[in-house]
C-alpha cells in the first residue's frame, strides 16, 4: 500500500449521515482491498481528521450538524487538510463547490470504484470489476 | 299684483321707480331686489326722505347696520325732528320678528297684535295720516333659510296693507335666489307684492322700446341659461355614468388583481410542492433502493450465496433495477411537466455507433432467445447526450425485443444532415388509433410474460429527449414490413 499526495494512510474516509449508505460504501471499499473509516457529518469527520489522514474523503453534502460544503470550507483554510482529495457524492451534485470532483447519487458502484481508483491508488489488484446484470 | 313693476306714468324729471318710492299709491306693497347694499340704502333712504317730506308716518323695521346706513344718507335735522315728533319710528327687525315667531313658524295672531301696536303708535297723533313702512324681516327669515315663514309673512303683510291702508316696501337680496330651484319661490315672492322693483341694473326703463329691448336681452339670456343648464345636466348625467363605469372598472380591476394574487400564491405553493415532490423522488426513494441493489450486487460479487439463494438475489436485483428505471422515468416526466423540461447536455459531436452497439449487446444478453442484429456505417457523428440517447435506445430496442415477433434489426445511417437509427421488428402492425396514444404518458401495453413492462412512460420520454436534441422519433408500421421506430438526430445543433 502506498500513500496519496494529500493523505498518508491507505484508507478512505466516508462521510454520510445515512448509515446504510455509509456501510454499503465501506463494504465496497473493503471489497476492493482498502481500509474504510466513517463519519456521520462534517464535524465528526473533522474530528477524525485530527488523528487520521486518509488518502481520499467520500463526502455527502446535505448532512445535519455540519454540511459537506461547510466541511470543505474548513478544510480549505487548514494547510494540513487542504490537499486531501475529496470526492463529493450527493443527490444535489450541482451544489458541490467548484473544482471538486462529483459522483451523483444514487451511486453507480462501478463508477464509484473507478473514481476512487482515479483519486488514490490504494485499491489494489484484488478489486474485481463486475458488469451489472439488468 | 304683477311680476314686473307696474309703471305709473313716468314723471318728467325722474323714473317710474323714483316716483313709486317718492309717492306710492295707497295699499302699495312693493318689493325691492338688490345686488349691492348701497343701492338698497339709496332706495330706502329716498323712500324715507320723501315720506318725511310728505308728512307721512314712517316706520322702519330694519337691522341696526341698515338703519345706520339709511340715516347716514338722510338729512340729520329731518330725522331728528321726525323721531322727536313721532313721525319716524325705527324698530329692530330681529327683535320685532321674535315677537311673533313660534319656533320656525309665523304666528298670524301674534303678528296681527304686533302690527296693531305699530300702527296705533304711528297714528297716535295723526289718525288720518298715510303710513309708509319699510321692513326687512322677510329678508332675515330668508337669510336664516326659513323661506316658508318668509312667504307666509309676505301673505300676512299683503292682507294687512289692504285692511289697514298703508304702504309697505320690502327688500330682498338677489343673492337668495341664485339656484335654479329658487325660481318658483322667487316667482311666489314677486306675486305676493303689488309692485316689483328689479335690482339696480334695471331701474331706468322708462322708454317702452328700451324696456322691450331689455326684455329681449333678458329673454335671450334666460333661454341661453336654460339651454346651458340642460347641457350641463346632460354632462352631469354623463359624468355620473362615467363615474359609475369607472367604479365598475375599478372593482373589476381590484377583482382581477385579487385573482392574480391568489393564482400567484397558488403557483408558489405548487412550486414548493413540486420541489418537495422532486426531492422525495430524486433522493428519498432512489437512495434506499440504490443501497438495496448495491448490497445485493456486492453479495453476488463476493460469492457469499449459492444455488437457489443466488437466483433469489438475482430476482431482488432485477426487480430493483426495474423499479429504479421506473423512478427515473417518473422523475423525467415530472421534470418534463413541472420544470423547464427534460434536460440534455450535448457535448462535442460524437460517434453514436458505440452507444448503439453497447445497448444492443446489453439487450441481446437479456433476450437470449431473440436475435438483435446491428448494421452500422463506420462513423455516425452527432452532438448527443450519451446517457440520454442510451436511455432512448434501451426503450426502443427493448420494446422491439419484448413485444415484437421474431428478430430485431437495428441500423445506424449517416445522411447529409442527420443521423438515423432504425429499429425494426416483424409481427402484426400497431393499430392506427394506437399509434398516437403510444407516445402519451402512462399508456401501457399489455403485460408480457406475466410481467408489467413499466409505467408506459418510455416512448413519451424518448420522444421528449429527442425533441430536446432537436431531433425526432417516428413510427412506421405496416402489415408486410412490420414495425419500425426511427430516431432522427441532427448532425449539427
Amino acid at each position: 500500500m502506498s500513500t496519496s499526495p494529500g493523505g498518508d494512510e491507505a484508507c478512505v474516509l466516508i462521510v454520510d449521515d445515512e448509515e446504510d449508505i455509509r456501510e454499503t460504501l465501506r463494504e465496497a471499499i473493503e471489497m476492493a482491498g482498502c481500509t474504510a473509516i466513517t463519519a456521520s457529518n462534517g464535524a465528526d469527520a473533522l474530528k477524525v481528521l485530527e488523528t487520521r489522514r486518509p488518502c481520499l474523503i467520500v463526502l455527502d453534502l446535505l448532512m445535519p450538524v455540519m454540511t459537506g460544503i461547510e466541511m470543505i470550507e474548513v478544510m480549505r483554510k487548514q494547510p494540513a487538510l487542504a490537499a486531501v482529495p475529496v470526492l463529493v457524492s450527493s443527490s444535489v451534485p450541482n451544489r458541490a463547490p467548484a473544482g471538486v470532483p462529483v459522483l451523483p447519487k444514487p451511486i453507480d458502484i462501478d463508477k464509484f470504484w473507478a473514481r476512487v481508483k482515479d483519486s488514490c491508488d490504494c485499491l489494489d489488484a484484488r478489486r474485481r470489476r463486475t458488469t451489472t446484470s439488468t | 299684483m304683477g311680476n314686473l313693476i307696474r309703471f305709473p306714468s313716468a314723471s318728467k324729471e325722474g323714473s317710474a321707480v323714483a316716483d313709486l318710492l317718492a309717492d306710492p299709491p295707497r295699499h302699495t306693497h312693493a318689493v325691492q331686489f338688490y345686488e349691492e347694499p348701497d343701492s338698497l340704502y339709496e332706495a330706502v333712504s329716498k323712500f324715507i326722505g320723501a315720506g318725511l317730506e310728505a308728512g307721512d308716518r314712517v316706520v322702519i323695521i330694519a337691522t341696526v347696520p341698515h338703519r345706520d346706513a339709511f340715516v347716514a344718507r338722510l338729512d340729520r335735522g329731518a330725522v331728528a325732528r321726525g323721531l322727536a315728533s313721532g313721525q319716524l319710528t325705527f324698530l329692530d327687525a330681529r327683535d320685532t320678528l321674535a315677537k311673533f315667531m313660534v319656533g320656525e313658524a309665523v304666528d298670524p295672531d301674534l303678528f296681527r297684535n304686533v302690527l296693531s301696536r305699530i300702527v296705533a303708535h304711528a297714528r297716535a297723533n295723526a289718525p288720518d295720516a298715510r303710513i309708509r313702512a319699510f321692513g326687512e324681516m322677510v329678508d332675515l327669515l330668508w337669510r336664516d333659510g326659513n323661506s316658508n315663514a318668509a312667504l307666509h309673512l309676505e301673505e300676512l303683510w299683503e292682507t294687512a296693507c289692504t285692511e289697514r291702508a298703508f304702504t309697505l316696501l320690502c327688500a330682498y337680496s338677489m343673492g337668495h335666489f341664485y339656484r335654479e330651484a329658487d325660481g318658483q319661490r322667487f316667482k311666489a315672492v314677486c306675486e305676493s307684492h303689488s309692485h316689483v322693483i328689479p335690482t339696480e341694473g334695471f331701474t331706468r326703463l322708462d322708454e317702452p322700446y328700451a324696456r322691450l329691448r331689455e326684455i329681449s336681452v333678458l329673454q335671450q339670456r334666460a333661454r341661453s341659461l336654460e339651454t346651458e343648464l340642460l347641457h350641463r345636466k346632460g354632462l352631469e348625467t354623463a359624468l355620473r355614468e362615467a363615474l359609475r363605469d369607472r367604479s365598475r372598472v375599478e372593482a373589476e380591476l381590484r377583482e382581477s388583481v385579487r385573482r392574480e394574487r391568489e393564482a400567484r400564491t397558488k403557483a408558489e405553493a405548487n412550486d414548493s410542492f413540486k420541489e418537495q415532490f422532486l426531492a422525495v423522488l430524486g433522493h428519498d426513494l432512489r437512495n434506499p433502493l440504490n443501497t438495496i441493489l448495491t448490497t445485493a450486487r456486492l453479495m453476488l460479487m463476493r460469492g457469499e450465496v449459492s444455488g437457489d439463494s443466488q437466483k433469489r438475489l438475482d430476482r431482488v436485483v432485477s426487480s430493483g433495477v426495474r423499479m429504479q428505471r421506473m423512478i427515473e422515468q417518473i422523475l423525467d416526466v415530472t421534470h418534463e411537466r413541472l420544470s423547464p423540461g427534460i434536460s440534455v447536455s450535448c457535448d462535442a459531436p460524437r460517434d453514436v455507433v458505440p452507444i448503439v452497439t453497447r445497448v444492443v449487446e446489453e439487450l441481446q444478453s437479456g433476450h437470449p432467445t431473440k436475435s438483435i442484429a446491428l448494421t452500422a456505417e463506420r462513423a455516425c457523428v452527432a452532438p448527443v447526450d450519451e446517457a440520454r440517447i442510451e436511455q432512448v435506445l434501451r426503450t426502443i430496442v427493448g420494446n422491439a425485443a419484448t413485444h415484437g415477433d421474431g428478430n430485431v434489426s437495428v441500423s445506424v445511417t449517416s445522411l447529409e444532415d442527420v443521423v438515423t437509427i432504425e429499429v425494426w421488428n416483424a409481427g402484426p402492425p400497431i393499430d392506427a388509433d394506437l399509434e398516437t396514444s403510444l407516445f402519451e404518458p402512462f399508456k401501457r401495453t399489455r403485460k408480457t410474460n406475466g410481467r408489467s413492462e413499466g409505467l408506459g412512460l418510455g416512448l413519451f420520454i424518448a420522444r421528449r429527449i429527442l425533441e430536446a436534441h432537436e431531433g425526432k422519433l417516428e413510427l412506421q408500421s405496416s402489415l408486410g414490413r412490420g414495425t419500425c421506430f426511427r430516431v432522427i438526430l441532427p448532425r449539427e445543433l
